[in-house]
């Protein structure tokens, strides 16, 4: 099983690697959203700073959403999809090694680009740590969860905007505690233990339910 | 309670009566919306019947 | 007389005793809210702790939350069947509750923001109770949209059924989340509910028309889901038949 798990995870990346602009893409919008915002807001560094976790999250969110449709796209669009349902291998280990797959392409880069959102709202090296650290920890909810809005909505006209549509809503106690847990790291007192073992239960959540539903919701969306 | 005061509701009837007519508007416009559908489907499903006769024949 | 279940989950049964069931309901509807605001209104006091007249707004605001939290439970409820028993009427009835449920939840999220414009001074205020509505607001959404964007019906209903049924895995999580986003001082959590120490007469007038919001949304959905089963099973024979008949 564990072997599936990898070959997935291998094409899935090899696929990818092959259309490396893709990633930058994800990546670029992550720092383009993030930097409008001071355009907006205003460059006052005490406003910055205080809305520096928010604006991040938010944008991580809007990254994830953005490279999710074509999770399952691709592969649906060639069959190979329909193969991967036939296989006598359980369909959500094969969802979960694409789920990571898509993690590893928009999710981590989003925790390595995180200190230039430090640099770009003044933010100082422990709170870019705690960022980072919480990014990590988010962006895997945000890629399991979001495959199952992509997995509801393939082949759908309107699906990027529809996956928005279902899954933002889900994605409300991430961006709570995730930017909870940055915004307390800039206190003193600041104590973020409760923040981080939330996020690692909903975590944990996630990744045992949203593959059994993600392999359901396409069994529904092939059949 | 006169009836000017039962309307005034202590200064806040804009909002006491807001509410309830959006409640009453919300209460009236449902079942009137499924009547139409529903006369509209019932139209269609006469269409459907006439359509099969003509061309059962 | 065994009553046989699987008798009325087939939409050609169903649809009659949908048919007679919903007057029964309007006229409950009608009786227990026009009941429940009237007592509301005349048989109280003036003031309710220290909120002054305009506290009537609660009647309708708790019954419409009460309801618009019922509805997404029984149209998952309803979805879940559905998955599991395969039959097409359990999704018809879930497809039809959402639609309630929405406007449930518009009533109670807009009588909140009154209620909140006149105790609070602003007419929105980041109350825990009034996001977690506004939340629920978005799920309906989502499960409508998701409705309306595949057309293939099975595929829709099995789908939305999915979504909600995640939509409440994850509802608990969002409440807790909402209502103590700050797990170092989470004092909101424990909000004792606002029942206590409250006058038995206002008390029943908003039971009493919280029952009447229950026969309505019962009225509302039978319609929908007897127009559902007329739009879904348009090239049935009984269908063509019935037409005659008008039922």
């Amino acid at each position: 099983m564990f072997k599936t798990f990898l070959m997935i995870l291998k094409r899935d990346l090899k696929l990818a690697l092959r259309r490396r602009s893709e990633i930058f893409t994800v990546l670029f919008f992550f720092i383009i959203v993030v930097s409008l915002f001071p355009l907006g807001v205003g460059y006052d560094e005490k406003t910055l700073q205080r809305i520096a976790p928010g604006v991040a999250w938010i944008a991580a969110l809007l990254a994830s959403m953005l490279a999710l449709e074509r999770l399952f796209l691709s592969d649906y669009a060639d069959g190979t999809l329909e193969q991967m349902l036939l296989t006598p291998q359980p369909l959500s280990i094969l969802v979960l090694a694409k789920m990571t797959a898509h993690w590893l392409l928009t999710g981590l880069p989003l925790v390595l680009v995180a200190p230039v959102v430090g640099i770009l709202y003044h933010l100082e090296a422990k709170t870019v740590g705690t960022m980072m650290f919480m990014l990590l920890l988010g962006t895997p909810i945000l890629s399991m969860i979001g495959a199952i809005g992509a997995a509801l909505t393939l082949g759908l006209r309107g699906g990027g905007v529809l996956i928005s549509l279902l899954i933002l809503p889900l994605y409300i106690p991430v961006l709570v505690y995730g930017s909870g847990a940055i915004s307390e790291s800039t206190l003193q007192s600041g104590n973020i233990e409760p923040h981080v073992l939330l996020l690692s239960a909903f975590l944990l959540l996630s990744l045992i339910f949203s593959p059994w539903a993600t392999a359901s919701a396409l069994k529904i969306s092939l059949e | 309670m006169s009836v000017t005061e039962f309307f005034s509701m202590g200064g806040y009837g804009y909002h006491v009566w807001g509410v309830m007519l959006l409640v009453l508007f919300i209460m009236v416009f449902e079942p009137l919306n499924l009547k139409l559908q529903r006369k509209s489907l019932l139209l269609r499903i006469k269409r459907n019947k006439k359509l099969n006769q003509r061309n059962n024949k | 007389m065994s009553f046989n279940w699987f008798k009325y989950s087939a939409p050609m049964n169903f649809y009659p005793l949908a048919g007679k069931l919903v007057p029964i309901f309007w006229l409950l509807a009608l009786t227990l809210t026009g009941f429940g605001l009237y007592w509301g209104f005349f048989q109280t006091p003036d003031v309710l702790s220290e909120q002054k007249q305009y506290y009537r707004i609660i009647f309708v605001h708790v019954a419409a939350s009460w309801m618009g939290m019922w509805l997404y439970a029984m149209m998952v409820f309803w979805g879940l069947v559905g998955l599991v028993f395969n039959t097409k009427l359990s999704f018809m009835m879930a497809k039809a509750t959402s639609v309630t449920g929405a406007f449930m939840a518009t009533i109670a999220l807009v009588s909140g923001a009154v209620w909140g414009k006149v105790s609070w001074g602003t007419w929105w205020d980041w109350d825990p109770r009034l996001t977690m509505s506004l939340i629920l607001l978005f799920l309906y959404i989502g499960y409508m949209a998701l409705q309306s964007a595949i057309d293939d019906p099975r595929r829709a209903d099995k789908a939305s059924a999915v979504l909600a049924l995640v939509g409440l895995a994850i509802v608990p999580v969002i409440y807790y989340s909402v209502n103590c986003p700050n797990p170092n001082e989470c004092a909101s959590l424990h909000q004792e509910s606002s029942f206590k120490g409250v006058e038995s007469n206002i008390l029943l007038s908003m039971l009493v028309t919280a029952l009447g919001f229950w026969m309505y949304s019962f009225a509302v959905i039978l319609m929908r889901v007897r127009n559902v089963i007329l739009a879904r099973e348009i090239n049935t024979k009984w269908v063509s038949e019935l037409s005659d008949t008008n039922q």
